[in-house]
C-alpha cells in the first residue's frame, strides 16, 4: 500500500514534464492524466488506512548529516491526505480548459508547479523526520509561490506573491526553533512523542507551532498574506491553496499536539478565543469585499477559525479528561477539514467559471449570471449553502459537531460554553457573506456588458463542479456515511457521535424531501403564468443599475456595526457648490492588519536595517568570500565542538 | 398520532394567531377589524389565485416560498406540543432547529434578490443583518436552558417540571424577555417591522415578497404564520410546566400561544416602529440580557 502511495506520488510529482515531451494538447491531457491516477494510488491507500487503522511505515537512508527519510501513514495523515488528492485530481482537470496553453504563457509552467505543489503537500503528511518534514514543507512553500505569481504581469500579482513568500518564512523560521526544541528533548529529528519534558517545554514547542503552522493555516492575525494570495492565483490553483494547502498547516497543529501529552486547559481555551475572533473577524472582512476571490479567501480564514476552534475543544477535553469531548472536538474538526476543502474547492471553481465567463472578480459589475451559466449558478449555489453551514450541505455536520462540542460543556458550567453563542453569530454572518455573494454574482439583473454576454464554461470545467456539488450534498443529506472513515482518525468517534449524526439525517432529509416537494408543486403551478417585469412601484423604467449592490447588501455589518479597523475606506466628497461637480464614490477594502498593523511595524524595522546594507553589495567575489566563510565555519562547528566536548 | 396532533395545531391554528393580534390592536385602536379568520380566507383565496411572475427571476425564486413553507412545519416537529417528547428529539436537536431557520432565510433572501428589485434587495439586507444580530440572544438562552434544565434539547427545555422557576427564576426571566424581542424580530413585528404599512422603504418582510403572488404567496403568508406560531410555542413551552397529559399539554399551548398573541398586539398597539438605527441596539441589548442570563445560571 505504501508502495502504491509512493508511485503515485512520483507520478503526480512528474506530471508536469509530459508538456516537455508531447507538444501542444496531448502533453497537457497526459499531465492531467497523470495527477488524476497519481491521485488515484493515493486514494486508495488513504481508503485503505482509513478503513483498517494499520499504520504503513518506510525507513530509508538519506545521504544527508542528521537526516532519514522516515515516512508514516497513519489515520490522522490520510485523513489530510484525502483533500490533497481529491482537489489536486479536480483541479487538475479543470485547469485543462481553465488555464490551457493556448491562451496562457504560464499554461506549462502551472501544471508542473501543480505536481510539485501535490506532491510536496503529501509528503509533509507522510514524513515522520524534522529534516524530510522541512524539506518537503519548503519544495511546497516554494512551487505555491510559483503558482501564485503566474500570472506576472500584473503588479497586484506579483506584490501578492512576495508578501506570501515572506509570510511562509517567518512562518518556517518558526518551525526550525519548533524542531530544534523538540530534538533536545527527544535527541533525535525523527518525529515523536516529547518524553519527560516538565512543563515549560511542551508549551514552547505549543506556542512555536501555533505561530509556525498559524501563518500557513491562515490563522488570524497572521493570515494577513492569504486573501491576496488566493484572489490572485488561477483559480483551480487558489481551489487548490484554500482547499489543501492551508490544511497542510493546520495538520501540523494537530500533529504537534498529538505529540504533548497532558495538555493544560488554557491551551484549549485560546485556542476556541483565537479560532472564534479570528473567524467573526474573517467573515466580517468578507463581507466588504467587493472582489469575489478576497471574499471566498476571507471564508476559508473563517473556517480555519473554525477548524482551530474544534481543536481548541479536543484540546480542552483533554485537559479535562473527557475522551467524549475530545472524540467530538477531534471529529468536528477533521470532518470540517474535509468539508472545507470541498466546498471551498467547488466555490474556487465556480469563481473561476465566473471570471472565465465574465472578466472581472469584481461582484458588483455582475449579475443575472443564473440564467447564462446554469451548472455554475447551480453548482455555487450549493457551495454558498455549505459555506453559510446550512442543513442539507456538508458543512452543516461539522458545525453542528462543534455547537454540539460547546453545549456538552454547558451542564458542566465551562465559560467554554460562551463558544456556541460566538459561533452562531459566526454562523449567521456567513449566511449575510453567502446570499450577498449568490445573489450579487448570479440573481437579478446584468450589471455590466460583459456580465450580459457571459457564457457557460466548457464541459472540462463542469464536471469537475459537478463531482463536488454532488459530494457537498451527499454528505450533507447522509452524514452518516463519514462516522466511519472519521472512527479510524478520532478513536470513539462511534460511540459519540455516531447517534448524534444519525439524528440529525432524519430532520434535514425531511426538509429537503418536503421542500423539493413543494418546489415542484410550486413550479407545476405557476408554469402557464404569464410574465412580467418585476414590480418597481409603478415606475416606469427600472435599470439595472438600480438593483441592490453588493455593497449596499453588505454595508450594516461592514460599514456600520464593526468597528473602524475593519471598516473598508469609503471616499465620497460630497459635490458641494454652487456648480456642483460630478458625485464620486470610492470603496477601497484592504488587508487592515497588514495594512494598520504590520507595514508600519516593518518599515520602523526597515529602516534600522539598512544600518547593514554595506553586507549587500553585489559584487560576486564578496558573495563567494560569504560562502566560503560559512562554510568554513559550519565545519568547524561540527569538527571541532566534537573535538572540545571529547576533550573536556 | 402525536405527530398528526401536532402537524395539525400548528397548520391549522397559526393563522388564528394572525387574527388574534389584528384583532387586538383593532380593539386597542377602537375599530372592529377584521375578522378573527380572516387570514384563514386570505390564504385560501391566495392558494387557488392565478400568479404574476417577473421575467428576471429563476428557479431561485420559486425555491423561497418552497422552504419557507417546509422549515416552520419541520421545526414544529421538534417541539413537544403534545406530550412529554417531541416528535424528532435529540440530544443537540436545537442546532437544527436553529439552522433550519437559517436555512429558510437564506432562501427567502435569495428569492428577493432574483427579482432585481431594490426595495426587495432592501428588505433582504435588514433580514439578514437583522436576524444576525438576534442569533446570539437565541443561543444564550439555549446556554442558560441547557444548564438550568441539565439536558441538551428542545423537549427537555420545555417539559420542566416547574422547579426551575424556584431554583433560577432571574435567569428564566430574563431569558424570556430576550427571547420575546427575538421572536418580534424573527417574525418581523413591531417594533422591528410594520406588518401593515404599504410603504415599501420602511419595510423588511413584506417587501421581500412583493413580486411574489398567488399560491406562491400564500405559501409564505402560511410559513411566515407557522413560524411566528413555532416561536410563540418554544417560549410558552419553557414558561409552562409540563402536565404530562396530551390534552392538556396542547391546549396549554394553543392558549399560551394565543396568549402571546395577545402580547403581540399589545405591543404593535402601543409603540411605533423603531428608527432603523436603533434596531441593532436593542438586538445587542437582548443577546445582553440573555448572556447575563447565562453568567447567572453559570455560578
Amino acid at each position: 500500500m505504501l508502495a502504491l502511495l509512493v508511485a503515485g506520488l512520483s507520478l503526480i510529482a512528474l506530471s508536469g514534464l509530459a508538456s516537455f515531451g508531447l507538444r501542444g494538447r496531448r502533453g497537457e491531457i497526459a499531465g492531467a492524466t497523470a495527477v488524476v491516477a497519481g491521485s488515484l494510488c493515493g486514494l486508495v491507500t488513504v481508503i485503505d488506512t482509513l478503513r483498517t487503522g494499520i499504520v504503513l511505515t518506510a525507513n530509508l537512508p538519506w545521504q544527508l548529516p542528521l537526516a532519514e527519510v522516515i515516512v508514516r501513514v497513519d489515520p490522522l495523515a490520510a485523513a489530510f491526505l484525502a483533500p490533497i488528492f481529491v482537489l489536486g485530481a479536480v483541479a487538475s482537470v479543470y485547469g485543462l480548459a481553465y488555464w490551457p496553453s493556448s491562451e496562457q504563457r504560464s499554461a506549462t509552467r502551472v501544471r508542473v508547479f501543480i505536481g510539485i505543489l501535490l506532491a510536496g503537500m503529501s509528503t509533509v503528511v507522510i514524513a515522520a523526520h524534522a529534516i524530510l518534514f522541512l524539506v518537503a514543507w519548503e519544495l511546497m512553500a516554494l512551487s505555491s509561490f510559483f503558482l501564485i505569481a503566474a500570472d506576472d504581469s500584473e503588479r497586484e500579482v506579483r506584490d501578492a506573491a512576495w508578501i506570501y513568500l515572506v509570510a511562509t518564512h517567518i512562518g518556517t523560521l518558526a518551525l526550525f526553533a519548533m524542531f530544534v526544541v523538540m530534538r533536545d528533548v527527544n535527541g533525535t529529528f525523527a518525529l515523536g512523542p516529547l518524553a519527560g519534558a516538565g512543563a515549560l517545554v511542551p508549551t514552547l514547542v505549543f506556542l512555536l507551532a501555533l505561530i509556525g503552522f498559524g501563518f500557513k493555516a491562515g490563522i488570524v492575525p497572521l493570515h494577513f498574506w492569504l486573501p491576496g494570495a488566493h484572489a490572485n492565483a488561477p483559480s483551480h490553483v487558489s481551489a487548490i491553496l484554500s482547499g489543501a494547502m492551508l490544511k497542510v498547516g493546520v495538520y501540523g497543529l494537530v500533529r504537534i499536539l498529538t505529540y504533548l501529552d497532558d495538555p493544560p486547559l488554557w491551551w484549549g481555551g485560546l485556542l476556541v478565543a483565537l479560532g472564534l475572533t479570528g473567524a467573526l473577524t474573517a467573515i466580517t472582512l468578507a463581507i466588504g469585499e467587493s472582489d469575489m476571490k478576497r471574499a471566498l479567501a476571507y471564508s476559508s480564514v473563517e473556517n480555519v477559525g473554525i477548524i482551530v476552534a474544534a481543536i481548541g475543544v479536543a484540546t480542552f477535553g483533554r485537559a479535562v479528561q473527557l475522551p467524549a469531548l475530545t472524540a467530538i472536538g477531534f471529529a468536528a474538526a477533521i470532518l470540517h477539514v474535509w468539508n472545507h476543502s470541498v466546498f471551498k474547492g467547488l466555490l474556487f471553481l465556480g469563481a473561476g467559471s465566473v471570471l472565465h465567463a465574465t472578466g472581472t472578480r469584481r461582484i458588483d459589475s455582475m449579475g443575472g449570471l443564473l440564467r447564462r451559466m446554469p451548472v455554475t449558478g447551480a453548482a455555487f449555489f450549493a457551495g454558498a449553502c455549505a459555506a453559510a453551514a446550512l442543513p442539507g450541505a456538508n458543512a452543516f455536520v461539522s458545525e453542528a459537531l462543534l455547537y454540539y462540542g460547546f453545549f456538552l460543556t454547558a451542564p458542566r458550567g465551562s465559560m467554554l460554553a460562551f463558544g456556541a453563542a460566538i459561533l452562531a453569530f459566526v454562523g449567521a454572518i456567513a449566511v449575510v457573506c453567502f446570499v450577498r455573494l449568490t445573489g450579487t454574482i448570479f440573481l437579478g439583473n446584468s450589471r455590466s456588458e460583459q456580465a450580459a454576454h457571459a457564457h457557460e464554461s466548457p464541459l472540462l470545467m463542469r464536471i469537475p463542479m459537478i463531482v463536488l456539488a454532488a459530494a457537498v450534498i451527499v454528505t450533507g443529506l447522509l452524514p452518516t456515511v463519514i462516522v466511519q472513515p472519521l472512527q479510524a482518525v478520532a478513536p470513539g468517534a462511534l460511540e459519540s457521535i455516531a447517534p448524534f449524526l444519525g439524528a440529525i439525517a432524519l430532520p434535514v432529509q425531511l426538509a429537503a424531501l418536503g421542500t423539493v416537494a413543494l418546489f415542484v408543486v410550486l413550479l407545476a403551478a405557476t408554469r402557464r403564468s404569464p410574465r412580467a417585469v418585476t414590480w418597481d412601484c409603478g415606475y416606469a423604467a427600472p435599470t439595472a443599475r438600480m438593483q441592490y449592490t453588493g455593497r449596499s447588501l453588505g454595508e450594516w455589518i461592514s460599514e456600520r456595526l464593526t468597528p473602524d479597523f475593519l471598516r473598508p475606506r469609503v471616499e465620497a466628497p460630497m459635490p458641494f457648490d454652487m456648480f456642483p461637480p460630478p458625485a464620486k464614490l470610492s470603496v477601497s477594502t484592504r488587508e487592515p492588519f497588514s495594512e494598520e498593523l504590520y507595514r508600519p511595524l516593518v518599515k520602523r524595522w526597515a529602516r534600522r536595517a539598512m544600518r547593514f546594507r554595506w553586507v549587500q553589495q553585489g559584487r560576486l567575489p564578496h558573495y563567494l568570500l560569504y560562502i566560503l566563510v560559512t562554510l568554513v565555519a559550519g565545519i568547524g562547528w561540527a569538527v571541532v565542538f566534537p573535538l572540545l566536548r571529547a576533550w573536556r | 398520532m402525536r405527530v398528526v396532533l401536532q402537524l395539525l395545531l400548528v397548520v391549522l391554528a397559526s393563522p388564528l394567531l394572525l387574527g388574534v393580534i389584528n384583532k387586538t390592536k383593532a380593539l386597542m385602536a377602537g375599530r372592529v377589524g377584521p375578522p378573527v379568520l380572516q387570514s384563514y380566507r386570505d390564504i385560501a383565496k391566495l392558494l387557488r389565485k392565478g400568479s404574476v411572475i417577473s421575467e428576471t427571476t429563476t428557479w431561485v425564486f420559486l425555491l423561497g416560498p418552497a422552504v419557507a413553507l417546509v422549515v416552520p412545519l419541520l421545526a414544529s416537529l421538534m417541539l413537544p406540543l403534545a406530550g412529554t417528547e417531541a416528535p424528532i428529539a435529540f440530544t443537540g436537536d436545537l442546532i437544527v432547529f436553529v439552522y433550519l431557520f437559517a436555512l429558510a432565510r437564506f432562501c427567502t433572501t435569495a428569492a428577493a434578490l432574483d427579482t432585481g428589485s431594490a426595495f426587495e434587495g432592501m428588505g433582504a439586507a435588514r433580514e439578514l443583518t437583522f436576524a444576525a444580530l438576534a442569533e446570539p440572544a437565541l443561543f444564550f438562552g439555549f446556554l442558560a436552558l441547557a444548564r438550568v434544565s441539565g439536558g441538551l434539547s428542545l423537549t427537555s427545555f420545555m417539559t420542566m417540571d416547574g422547579g426551575h422557576w424556584r431554583r433560577a427564576s432571574a435567569a428564566m426571566v430574563l431569558v424570556i424577555a430576550s427571547w420575546f424581542i427575538v421572536l418580534l424580530v424573527e417574525n418581523s413585528r413591531v417594533p422591528f417591522d410594520d406588518p401593515n404599512t404599504h410603504l415599501e422603504l420602511t419595510m423588511i418582510h413584506e417587501v421581500m415578497v412583493l413580486d411574489h403572488s398567488g399560491p406562491a404567496f400564500g405559501m409564505i403568508l402560511w410559513g411566515a404564520a407557522m413560524k411566528l406560531f413555532v416561536y410563540g410555542a418554544l417560549i410558552v413551552g419553557v414558561i409552562l410546566p409540563a402536565s404530562g397529559s396530551v390534552l392538556v399539554d396542547l391546549s396549554a399551548i394553543l392558549g399560551g400561544v394565543l396568549v402571546v398573541g395577545v402580547a403581540i398586539g399589545l405591543v404593535e398597539s402601543g409603540m411605533a416602529r423603531l428608527r432603523l438605527v436603533r434596531v441593532p441596539q436593542l438586538l445587542i441589548t437582548a443577546s445582553l440580557v440573555a448572556g447575563f442570563a447565562v453568567v447567572l445560571v453559570l455560578r
